[in-house]
């Protein structure tokens, strides 16, 4: 679909209330209570890559339900994974650039959230090490003393401080990532993807989609200490990761491959089994962002892919996915799934620079057709908090 | 095995410093060990170390870096190759030179065992590695070119793609694109060279002569200013492209005002590297006469410039002062210490005379009073160039693209007290944006030498990281032909991790 990326603020629709779209649809899935919660408030954040430097930045929006209600726009170069603070008063962004104050590095900012509006604040911008260039993911340690900076284009992570301000400190810790991959195009050289700490907070299970590895991480005294290493099925660019919230095992996209991977996760022992490949899409290659994502209650796990949207059903015990729906959605290209603290699932229509509400059957998981909720020029990623 | 400095040895504090001590710029970016290693496999097996502990290794040979692509490594670790004990030596492969000997020592070596040398720096302590990766010219150069043009074979250590250390003997005939990146490309690029070959270089001359002049600056004007520079450039635009002349090294090291004097020294050999025909000299010397030189009165110079010129030595019965020498003696003399500083550095190819309107704004620049700012530790060093240097085919062959200059400028800065950075910072920052904003700069490269038809860019061994405000700073090192993007590919073929990399490091 082509579209304006004329370097515009204006051009794009900037948040429209679709609560009667809502109203028309509780007339097709049962179990409405589910998909209409009218309170409490919630505000929500896009990051905007936009169509030039100026025209990048982070939308804020107030979510009422199925309603959205433009707030605010922070400019922001290149704004990717929307991270937050775990006092929830300050929102991290990495920012996927190559260059900053003409030296070969990407940056990370801090953002104050006002608790009244949800308005964003700049509290710092940091430069990150040399060559980090193009950060793809952050992760905060659940003390909230230390961010941990999977750096994609750099082939490496960083380490920073957190203050008590919220503001970010500069970088602690430099761990070069070396190694490559059979996809000529994709692996010549290392590539975090993402980082996440075990729910112990001891841990952080880590992707290099560059190199097909996951990485785990011991986090001691502030600093990131190599524990072990698996390596994944060549050339399939393991990437966007999420833990099971009972700790026992977790998920991870082959971005290459179009697939999602279980694996079954020893914090103790640091051992991780491959348990169970499932196909989401029937191409390689899916988009960037955060094509999956597990419900609240860790009993499904929704994908999305080339011919649309898919629902999976949890085994509790094991882990193991059964297909309980693929919905095939066309002319769209879903990004981003994004669970809201109410519990509604909302993703990034990458085609049509949209955000969606989708709504999910409260028994089956199946979903419904996805509903427009906002505009916004080259979305990149979602995050929605409580307010 | 290398000898490891970690932070709590007594070493550590002298050895992870800069010799220009403005860097780093916080006590927070230097590395946390040095990797002191004695043989090429030592080197090889710290790199290993270093890159499968997830550091980053900077690389030195000398420490003579103008900028901080060295010692900025927060938390990495130096591989510091000035203790390689293989001594030189002539084999198939021809003279080999070790990354981490200083140029005066290569020198003494060369001339002892073979009576040859390499047209390389004049500063005795600078290390082979870097200087020779970057280019390599010096005295010489304008009879016999750079000393990447006599290169012939070069042992790298490489990183491949799945972070294993590999020794690589690279030369025309095995990557041969690797080797062309490492004549001329910088240092801290594609990997550690541990030696450097040369099948043939030239003989050293037998014996120089040295002169030098200098003018008062209580008396000058800005006419006779003009004059000065025109003169000279006007020299090495005509008359010094004439092969009698490659044997004549000039600097004009124009210092600020408040120093009182600025001067020139030069050095001199016919090409037969005897000194039996002075009249080149004697003709150069004498387009001055109107400006009002004297002749044998010292004046400040730089750290490059020519020592001895009209010090001691043989005095020459010539028509102007000058001073004979045995070549050794005069390229190693005493080894002279060097004292670490802070200082700032810019560098500039000129393909044609000075304009009456760059003349007069140095001098506008050199005459300017800023108060609290002592400007006596400036020295605009402007070197003869050309000669033998403008081959235009071994533009293709090296990564030394400049092969049309004439004169070569190298803005130098020395002071001693980090409080005096920011002022001395801006005046020279001011200088040089002023000089390269005139008449013959296009706009769109304005404050800068764009190459062009006056300019030829900037050098890389004198980098400069105020350049790289602009986004074509790339452009100002490596030209506009083709050879930046050459250089990406060596890079993502041979270092396709970055393990190495720096500020102005070429980019994947």
């Amino acid at each position: 679909m082509s579209r304006n990326t004329s370097c515009s603020r204006r051009a794009f629709l900037q948040g429209i209330g679709y609560s009667s779209a809502l109203g028309l649809l509780s007339k097709s899935i049962p179990a409405q209570d589910s998909l209409l919660p009218v309170t409490p408030i919630e505000f929500a954040y896009v990051a905007s890559a936009g169509s030039c430097k100026d025209d990048s930045g982070i939308h804020v929006f107030e979510v009422r339900g199925g309603e959205w209600k433009w707030k605010q726009w922070v400019q922001s170069q290149a704004p990717t994974s929307l991270t937050l603070h775990p006092n929830r008063r300050v929102l991290y962004v990495a920012n996927e650039i190559s260059e900053y104050r003409g030296l070969p590095r990407g940056t990370v900012e801090a953002y104050k959230i006002d608790a009244n509006d949800g308005t964003l604040d700049l509290i710092n911008r940091q430069p990150l090490s040399l060559s980090g260039v193009r950060p793809k993911h952050l992760a905060i340690s659940p003390d909230g003393k230390h961010l941990i900076v999977a750096i994609h284009g750099g082939g490496a992570y960083n380490v920073l401080p957190i203050g008590l301000d919220g503001a970010i400190g500069r970088v602690t810790q430099i761990l070069k990532e070396t190694g490559s991959g059979p996809h000529a195009a994709s692996q010549t050289s290392a590539h975090p993807h993402s980082s996440m700490f075990d729910p112990r907070g001891q841990y952080i299970l880590a992707t290099d989609e560059g190199c097909d590895r996951i990485n785990v991480f011991a986090f001691q005294d502030g600093r990131i200490i190599p524990a072990a290493r698996a390596a994944c099925t060549p050339a399939s660019g393991p990437a966007h990761l999420a833990i099971h919230p009972s700790g026992g095992f977790f998920y991870v996209v082959n971005r290459l491959g179009g697939s999602i991977d279980l694996y079954n996760w020893q914090a103790l022992t640091t051992e991780m089994k491959h348990a169970q490949r499932i196909k989401i899409s029937s191409a390689s290659g899916l988009n960037y962002g955060q094509p999956f994502v597990l419900s609240r209650k860790g009993d499904m796990l929704y994908a999305a892919g080339i011919e649309g949207i898919s629902a999976w059903k949890i085994d509790s015990a094991s882990g193991r996915l059964s297909l309980r729906q693929q919905k095939n959605l066309e002319n769209r290209s879903l990004i981003s799934l994004n669970f809201s603290p109410n519990g509604n699932l909302f993703a990034i229509d990458h085609r049509r620079h949209q955000i969606l509400s989708i709504p999910v059957h409260a028994e089956s998981g199946e979903s419904g057709p996805p509903i427009t909720v906002a505009d916004v020029s080259l979305p990149q990623s979602l995050m929605i908090i409580p307010a | 095995m290398a000898i490891t400095v970690t932070n709590q040895d007594p070493r550590y504090q002298t050895l992870k410093r800069s010799r220009n001590l403005r860097f780093p710029a916080d006590d927070a970016d230097f590395a946390s060990r040095i990797e002191l290693c004695e043989t090429a496999s030592d080197a090889a097996e710290a790199l290993q170390r270093v890159v499968n502990a997830g550091l980053r290794p900077t690389v030195r040979s000398g420490g003579h870096c103008y900028e901080d692509f060295v010692v900025n490594n927060p938390g990495g670790v130096i591989l510091d190759l000035s203790l390689l004990e293989e001594p030189p030596g002539r084999n198939s492969s021809g003279y080999r030179i070790s990354a981490g000997k200083q140029l005066g020592e290569a020198y003494l070596d060369l001339f002892k065992r073979y009576g040859v040398t390499m047209p390389a720096g004049s500063c005795y302590a600078v290390g082979a590695g870097g200087h020779i990766s970057g280019g390599g010219y010096g005295l010489l150069s304008r009879l016999h070119g750079l000393t990447v043009d006599w290169l012939t074979a070069v042992d790298i250590l490489t990183v491949d793609a799945h972070g294993q250390v590999a020794l690589r003997h690279v030369s025309k005939e095995h990557d041969p694109d690797l080797f062309r990146a490492c004549r001329g490309a910088g240092g801290g690029n594609f990997g550690v060279i541990t030696a450097f070959y040369f099948d043939k270089l030239p003989q050293a001359p037998k014996e120089v002569v040295e002169a030098g002049l200098s003018f008062d600056w209580t008396t000058m004007t800005e006419d006779r200013f003009v004059t000065i520079l025109t003169t000279y450039g006007h020299y090495w635009e005509t008359r010094g492209k004439d092969r009698d002349t490659h044997g004549l090294f000039s600097i004009l090291d124009v210092s600020h005002s408040s120093s009182k004097r600025f001067g020139l020294s030069l050095q001199f050999c016919n090409p037969d590297g005897t000194c039996d025909d002075l009249s080149v000299v004697n003709e150069f010397l004498s387009l001055f006469s109107p400006c009002k030189p004297s002749f044998g009165t010292p004046a400040p110079v730089g750290e490059r410039a020519i020592e001895h010129a009209a010090a001691s030595g043989e005095p020459c019965a010539t028509q102007y002062p000058m001073t004979r020498h045995l070549w050794l003696d005069a390229t190693v003399g005493d080894g002279g210490g060097e004292r670490s500083g802070r200082a700032k550095y810019k560098s500039t190819y000129m393909k044609t005379n000075f304009t009456p309107e760059e003349a007069k704004c140095i001098y506008r620049h050199m005459t300017r009073e800023i108060p609290g700012v002592d400007l006596r530790g400036f020295f605009l060093a402007i070197d003869s160039y050309g000669g033998a240097i403008n081959q235009s085919r071994l533009a293709k062959e090296t990564s030394i693209w400049q092969r049309s200059s004439i004169m070569k400028l190298q803005f130098q800065l020395y002071w001693q007290n980090a409080a005096d950075d920011a002022g001395r910072l801006r005046w020279l920052k001011e200088f040089y944006s002023d000089l390269y904003s005139g008449s013959k700069v296009d706009p769109r490269y304005a404050a800068t030498p764009y190459p062009g038809e006056h300019y030829e860019g900037c050098y890389i061994n004198y980098p400069d990281s105020d350049m790289l405000a602009y986004s074509f700073w790339p452009q100002l090192y490596y030209g506009e032909q083709g050879l930046y993007p050459f250089l990406q590919g060596v890079k993502r073929r041979y270092d396709p991790n970055n393990i190495f990399h720096h500020a102005m490091s070429i980019r994947p």
